[in-house]
């Protein structure tokens, strides 16, 4: 049988069920690679441009570790998930930057492309299920089904505010409701936020130091989309909308007590909606943190900005109590 | 109303010509030092890019000057371009700077919007004030590039080291002072002369093509002159990225767009099979462009952590290793150091000679 890789990075907390949920469908198996680990970040280090950014140069680590292990790999090209804007130029040349690793494995690469609006989705999987000998009709059903199954997981990380890998094995969260811990909003991209690997492990160190971390995924989309409204022009990244958009919708409504962003070295929609985000949150006196990472990043460094950060946040809180 | 604009290479010669004929007092920012470059990144988000940091040191310093308005262009992504007025905007009000940016946003984003803007610029001013405004600045726009072109197919071979600067110079200055249209063709006549006498060489020693991010490419201060460097190197550099070509290529029908740009983008698709912005196509298409011609090496140009120029970059190393060209990625920003520039591009060269010696003697 036919084993079609995912590598896990990037889209992978995204869309990894769909992902998944559509290929089983089609009864084509999936393989994904291990966590980010060492070995893996310096395999992709090894052999990306020194400018592309951690999560990219991951993203091939993950491609390298996966080849081995698999037929074909799954690298699509998400150009656009909504009308009038894109994700981002990294993702647009994805399939290039990993075609120059000349893994020796063929790539699957579907084009996701909103831009212009429409269904695009949809005529991706169909292209995909093609490309793997598979029937349109037979696609399109699996692509319903997949759907499905990705609005599960959208849901559990919403309405019960969990994380990707609770939300993925459909393990229940088990919330601490203890109201006199401070809540932090761990503002980053979906890989940034989620993958251990890269981001120095900084929601279980949040955990440790006794804070509550919140995620931007959890806001719904009509309040992102609404708090976005507050930028000085729509702007033309999906991603980084959703990251001002929801921490917006959570400064405002009072439910963080503080927001740590994370980014990667050299992101570029960062670079210049990180401004924006740190002028929402000093409106609103939510004191703010930029933690920038790369592959020379040092975990204790960061955790000692994070107990100085947490620290400053008992003290207001405490502050405010009496 | 004291209008001002951002400086990239001597742009400012034909948006001079351009604001002034409509009647506009324009403040030309001051030519780009290492304080503009200062004050850009002491003031810009840190990890923002390069051009964005230079544009917002030209407009502080504009400001200091009197200026009291801005024009900026927008865009619509997924370059960072298209928000980085945006960004400028809010700085310049927590500097307490008080300009106002008229910001020039693809027609894409609605006509009504850009016709606005416009009549703001022009002050009310008819269709043909405009007209006559655009057909100046656009007869200066060319000039200026075909000088900018004699330059670097001259330099190689001038006689004296700094003869071909100093009359590319000269010839500029003719450029920015002409009136009309009859004008600017005679001082690009009389550019033409000055830089031909400079000549003492009938070929250059060896060719090298300049792809990358238009700014970079274009801002001598910014990429630290990078083809006087080469010039006085033995070095003839092409370059299709250039002001008239930008314009036709971004506000003209398609079947204005140059015909190389066109070419490359062509060329780009076996290594590139999607847009990612910018110039990045453009950038992998003419490295092909280049390798075809037979040139002796390529450097690609961009402003540090630049995105679809990274993408490109990722590519160009498959060009390479296929056409057999060197290419040599620079990226720049307020860090770069001089000597360490000049170090890489003398090694370049060195390189692209002796490959040039072995293929003679081989």
């Amino acid at each position: 049988m036919m084993v079609v890789g995912i590598p896990r990075g990037l889209l992978f907390y995204e869309y990894y069920p769909l992902w998944r949920a559509f290929f089983q469908a089609l009864g084509i198996a999936v393989e994904t690679s291990g966590p980010t680990s060492r070995a893996v970040l310096d395999a992709g280090v090894s052999r990306a441009v020194d400018e592309a950014c951690l999560p990219v140069k991951a993203y091939l680590g993950h491609c390298l570790e996966l080849a081995e292990r698999c037929d074909a790999l799954f690298v699509p090209r998400v150009v656009s998930v909504e009308r009038g804007a894109y994700t981002c130029p990294k993702l647009l040349g994805l399939p290039e930057i990993v075609g120059s690793l000349r893994t020796g494995r063929p790539l699957v690469t579907p084009v996701v492309d909103y831009t212009r609006g429409g269904s695009r989705a949809v005529d991706a999987a169909i292209a995909c299920a093609r490309r793997l000998g598979c029937g349109s009709v037979r696609a399109a059903w699996a692509y319903v089904r997949a759907r499905l199954e990705y609005r599960t997981f959208t849901e559990s990380l919403q309405v019960a505010g969990g994380w990707f890998e609770g939300a993925v094995a459909g393990r229940a969260e088990t919330g601490t409701a203890d109201r006199a811990r401070p809540r932090v909003l761990v503002l980053g991209h979906v890989y940034m936020v989620n993958d251990r690997g890269i981001n120095l492990g900084i929601r279980e160190h949040l955990l440790r130091l006794g804070v509550r971390p919140v995620a931007p995924q959890w806001v719904a989309r009509r309040n992102w989309t609404s708090g976005a409204r507050a930028l000085p022009k729509k702007l033309f990244w999906t991603y980084e909308k959703q990251l001002f958009g929801a921490a917006k919708h959570v400064v405002d409504r009072g439910e963080c007590d503080g927001v740590i962003q994370i980014t990667s070295f050299g992101c570029g929609p960062d670079s210049l909606v990180s401004e924006f985000v740190r002028r929402e949150a000093e409106r609103s006196r939510v004191p703010y943190m930029a933690l920038t990472v790369d592959e020379h990043a040092g975990e204790a460094g960061a955790v000692t900005r994070l107990e100085a950060f947490v620290d400053m946040l008992a003290r207001r809180l405490g502050d405010r109590e009496t | 109303m004291r209008l001002t604009f951002p400086r990239m290479g001597n742009s400012h010669i034909p948006f001079k010509a351009l604001f002034a004929s409509l009647g506009a007092e324009v403040v030309v920012p001051p030519p780009s030092t290492r304080r503009t470059a200062a004050l850009g990144s002491r003031h810009a988000p840190e990890f923002a890019c390069f051009p964005l940091k230079m544009t917002l040191g030209n407009f502080i310093e504009a400001a200091e000057l009197g200026a009291d308005t801005a024009v900026m262009a927008g865009g619509v992504g997924p370059c960072r371009f298209g928000y980085y007025a945006q960004v400028q905007k809010v700085i310049l009000q927590d500097l307490g700077r008080d300009l106002d940016l008229v910001v020039l946003e693809p027609p894409k984003l609605g006509w009504i919007h850009l016709a606005h803007q416009v009549s703001r610029l022009t002050g009310g001013r008819g269709a043909g004030a405009l007209l006559r405004a655009v057909r100046l600045a656009w007869a200066k726009c060319n000039a200026v590039d075909e000088i900018e072109r004699l330059a670097r197919t001259s330099r190689p071979r001038q006689g004296e080291r700094g003869a071909v600067t100093r009359a590319e110079n000269a010839a500029l200055d003719l450029l920015d002072r002409a009136e009309s249209a009859r004008q600017v063709q005679e001082a690009l006549e009389a550019g033409r002369s000055l830089i031909a006498r400079t000549v003492a060489r009938r070929t250059a020693e060896m060719r090298v093509g300049i792809v990358g991010e238009i700014f970079m490419v274009l801002d001598g201060f910014s990429n630290m002159d990078l083809e006087r460097r080469l010039g006085e190197m033995g070095v003839e550099v092409h370059r299709f990225l250039t002001m008239s070509g930008w314009v036709r290529a971004n506000l003209l029908p398609k079947r204005y767009t140059p015909a190389e740009e066109r070419e490359a983008v062509g060329l780009a698709r076996p290594y590139l099979d999607h847009f990612v912005g910018g110039h990045g196509l453009e950038s992998v298409g003419g490295a092909r462009l280049y390798a075809r011609e037979g040139l002796d090496g390529v450097i690609q140009v961009m402003p540090f952590t630049c995105m679809p120029e990274i993408v490109a970059e990722s590519v160009l190393r498959t060009v390479s290793g296929d056409t057999g060209v060197p290419i040599l990625t620079l990226s720049f920003d307020e860090h770069t150091a001089e000597a360490g520039l000049q170090t890489r591009l003398e090694a370049f060269v060195d390189l692209l000679r002796r490959r040039r010696r072995g293929a003679a003697g081989g």
